[in-house]
């Protein structure tokens, strides 16, 4: 894979690959349109159905409040059932369709979302209730779990007060009405929060099975119970994980897979031979080699979409030289995109302009789609980022000449690729701003470290967003976030974040956006984005109904065989 | 030697505990968390929460005394924190039977081979068969194993499709691994074995045999294999130890599910529980293969027993 091979400390960035590469499919039509479609396959599809995928690595845990991996997510989306699933329609966009709940209404205001549960149950034969999924959102939000990933669910009423132990967990805006009504009081509106409805922090859990298993919820089979399309049967620690199709599911005709099974595969080459010989039926492919040679298989359909995420270079704006914005802007232009993603990436990945990546959609349609990349229009204005050098200096009133400046880039890996990564980096800036480089290559934990305590000039990284809006890029610069930790603070920009945050109105959403990225990017240069990470997919033809977007989630639920 | 025994049983106790000590001390130290594995920073709350579930907020003083508090009363290393409500000890015993039957596998074949071919060579010393094997010897040496592992993989299983790519379970699972693993003891034994019978077959009882008429085979089994086994008995100890531990590397080419990629990942993903107990496996395997190699000695070579008694 090869997110695995340049950025094996991306986790985040791998887990997206995997999750669109083995398994992560998803088909999504709207109920209508998935009944037709499978309506008109019905007659052809091969009588025995089953998908061979992999996993890069073992999940953590099936609990669902616990692990913070998408390998768990990958399994969790297939074997429980969310309020919601992020399916596709026709041309790819990611819709939100109704799927533990049949339906939702959201006050006038915003703050309230009631939604209306289907018939569904569980397998053991329990029903699903409502009180199934409240239970599920206390405990992740309970501090004596300690969720990694409660932090999504802030928005919800007294969630952070909650989560630090200032009110009991009862206090929390999420109650069961009865047995088929779940109400959610929002703490502001919020507008994206049907994106959180299909996350595992919100996923249903049973009280008496959490509290049967304690600890070991989660870790085995049978030590949890299952309301989605699939059930998992067998988990062979660090090797396989067995799946069969769920006969409780609500809607189990829609289901066409009978078994499933998920090797657990890391070396990348293992992969490429898995697939060559037919023990796969799907893999993502990293190399370019492997890429040629897996294009000119006329077995298997190439399929490459951009990922959410973003790799980037930040700049720690309260060093001497960085705490100056023409000084960042100069660092930011002098990388060549273009060049990077041929040379670097060999040409995988997409040069970036802007924060938000492709693939993220701001209603029904792609950000990026409606709003310029800032950097472009940077550029454009000033071609030669050298001036914008020797302006930032005199603004420090330091020496002007870029000889003698020498600045620190700290990247958080140690292997080849980091190394071949940081000598690049080197020539160009030297070429392009004629200044002096030195490379700092540590350990991801300890760069991680190093830049929270604030020791470093340049950083590198990648970020994937965790949910399909703009936000989940934009908020990370907020002066209250410490994800990326460059020092900056503005208050214009934390007040645009939370305007949008609350604001219901997609077109006014939309500007506060674009005004943001404008500042972060454009006016301020705070991070320098350098390209979008695409996934390439290569899946063998009679695989049908696996989707392709990087944000579905319908899984494996609705993929089916043809001609196997 | 019970004696002997009752002693050096104290050392081993004595050894674990400060290697225990040390990596407590030493993997606590080194900057990251548990939560490293996530490439992100987590609100303060979060991560708050998430310490005091695991017991990461106490002192690192009072979370070692707890540690070796469980460990010898209850001879619980804990739950990764990887893999939340995983015990750390039903995790190694698990992956470290997979590890250990491939691990036993590949050094059967890899001392019976290697034996066998290292006293060829030596035997035919100088003529095609000790070229050919020293020739096999140094690519074994030489070649990494996951070259070996990567060819055999494309071989038996792209090209001819007759094993399994990946995967665990049956027997065919394990040929090529075994195979892959063993390329390299074979290689080791061959080239130490054949040094040894080479200087024992130059030794004057040999002569003294040969004069006396005993038939060649019996010289080799009787006379040369017994006394140039010996030294061959020092590195089969350590390396019994290190098949329970598994490859890292053969594992990962394989997928098999053996405990080599927790010494690795463990360390990389702080997960401080998983990270001390495969240490404090490894250790005691470590020191009870050194005392039982030196009981062993004491068996194979007489003359150790005797400067035991003398002590």
């Amino acid at each position: 894979m090869k997110a695995k091979k340049y950025l094996s400390l991306f986790i985040t960035l791998i887990l997206v690959v995997t999750w669109l590469a083995g398994c992560g499919g998803q088909n999504g039509q709207k109920d209508g349109q998935a009944n037709q479609e499978v309506a008109k396959v019905e007659t052809g599809i091969d009588s025995e159905q089953y998908f061979n995928g992999y996993l890069v690595a073992e999940p953590s845990t099936l609990d669902p409040s616990k692990g913070a991996d998408n390998y768990s997510n990958t399994v969790l989306n297939n074997v429980l059932e969310p309020l919601t699933r992020l399916e596709e329609d026709g041309s790819l966009n990611n819709v939100l369709t109704p799927a533990g709940a049949e339906s939702w209404n959201i006050s006038d205001d915003g703050t309230v979302w009631t939604f209306h549960l289907r018939d569904n149950k569980w397998s053991d034969g329990e029903p699903v209730t409502a009180h199934d999924y409240e239970y599920g959102i206390k405990r992740s939000l309970d501090p004596a779990t300690g969720s990694p990933y409660a932090y999504l669910l802030m928005p919800i009423k007294n969630a952070s007060d909650v989560n630090s132990g200032k009110l009991p967990v009862d206090e929390l805006g999420v109650k069961a009405i009865d047995d088929k009504t779940l109400e959610i009081k929002l703490e502001y509106p919020t507008p994206y929060f049907g994106e959180l409805t299909y996350q595992r922090v919100m996923m249903p859990q049973r009280k008496d099975i959490v509290e049967k298993y304690g600890d070991t919820y989660g870790t085995e089979p049978n030590t949890i119970v299952y309301n989605g399309p699939f059930i998992l049967n067998e988990w062979i620690h660090n090797s396989e994980l067995k799946f069969t199709k769920n006969p409780n599911y609500w809607d189990t005709s829609n289901v066409k897979l009978e078994s499933i099974s998920m090797k657990i595969i890391a070396e990348e080459n293992a992969i490429y031979n898995s697939l060559s010989n037919g023990s796969i039926d799907s893999a993502g492919v990293g190399s370019p080699e492997w890429i040629e040679r897996f294009s000119a298989e006329e077995n298997l359909k190439h399929i490459e979409t951009i990922e959410p995420s973003t790799y980037y270079l930040f700049f720690n704006t309260n060093d001497k030289v960085f705490k100056n914005a023409n000084i960042r802007k100069a660092f930011s232009l002098a990388i060549d995109r273009q060049e990077l993603s041929n040379v670097i990436f060999h040409g995988i990945n997409a040069p970036a302009y802007g924060w938000v990546p492709p693939s993220i959609s701001l209603g029904n349609d792609e950000y990026r789609s409606m709003v310029k990349e800032p950097l472009l229009l940077l550029a454009e204005e000033n071609p030669d980022s050298k001036k914008l050098l020797i302006k930032g200096l005199e603004e420090l009133g330091m020496d002007t000449d870029p000889k003698n400046l020498t600045v620190k880039i700290s990247l958080g890996g140690t292997d080849q690729w980091f190394r071949t990564y940081g000598e690049y980096l080197q020539q160009m800036y030297n070429r392009n701003l004629g200044v002096n480089i030195t490379i700092e290559q540590l350990e991801w934990p300890i760069f991680n470290s190093n830049v929270m305590k604030g020791e470093f000039q340049i950083g590198y990284m990648g970020w994937g967003a965790e949910y399909n809006d703009p936000a989940s890029m934009l908020s990370l610069l907020k002066s209250d976030s410490n994800a990326i930790a460059t020092g900056w603070k503005n208050e214009k920009y934390d007040k645009l974040i939370d305007l949008a945050a609350a604001e219901m109105d997609e077109q006014k959403r939309l500007e506060y956006y674009k005004e943001a990225e404008h500042i972060l990017l454009y006016e301020e240069s705070v991070v320098a984005p350098s390209v979008y990470p695409k996934s390439n997919t290569f899946r063998y033809k009679y695989i049908n109904g696996l989707g392709v977007t990087p944000f579905g989630t319908s899984g494996w639920k609705y993929g089916y065989t043809q001609g196997r | 030697m019970t004696r002997y025994i009752i002693k050096r049983v104290g050392y081993m106790l004595l050894t674990l505990f400060i290697i225990i000590t040390i990596t407590f001390f030493l993997m606590h130290s080194i900057p990251g968390d548990p939560l490293a594995h996530m490439a992100k920073n987590l609100p303060e709350q979060i991560k708050e929460n998430y310490y005091k579930k695991y017991g990461l907020d106490q002192p690192v003083m009072v979370q070692y005394v707890k540690f070796l508090k469980n460990l010898i009363t209850e001879g619980d290393l804990g739950q990764s924190l990887r893999y939340p409500g995983r015990s750390v000890t039903d995790t190694i015993l698990e992956h470290s039977k997979v590890s250990g039957r491939l691990g036993a596998q590949a050094i059967i074949i890899g001392i019976t081979i290697g034996i066998i071919l290292g006293v060829v060579a030596a035997l035919f010393r100088n003529k095609w068969p000790d070229y050919l094997i020293m020739f096999i010897a140094i690519l074994g040496v030489t070649v990494p194993i996951f070259i070996i592992a990567s060819i055999l993989q494309y071989s038996f299983s792209v090209k001819f499709k007759i094993l399994p790519t990946t995967g665990w379970g049956k027997v065919k699972h394990t040929i090529l691994p075994t195979i892959a693993l063993s390329f390299g003891s074979i290689a080791t034994y061959a080239r130490y074995m054949r040094s040894n019978v080479l200087e024992v077959i130059n030794q004057d009882y040999i002569l003294t045999a040969q004069a006396k008429g005993v038939s060649p085979f019996n010289i080799v089994i009787k006379h040369i294999l017994r006394n140039a086994i010996l030294p061959v008995i020092t590195i089969i100890g350590p390396e019994i130890a290190g098949i329970f531990t598994g490859s890292f590397v053969i594992e990962r080419i394989f997928g098999i599910p053996g405990l080599g990629s927790y010494y690795i990942t463990s360390i990389n993903d702080r997960d401080y529980t998983m990270i001390i107990g495969t240490t404090v496996f490894y250790a005691a395997l470590f020191v009870v293969a050194q005392l039982i190699t030196d009981i062993l000695y004491g068996i194979v070579d007489p003359r150790i027993r005797v400067s035991e008694k003398d002590e």
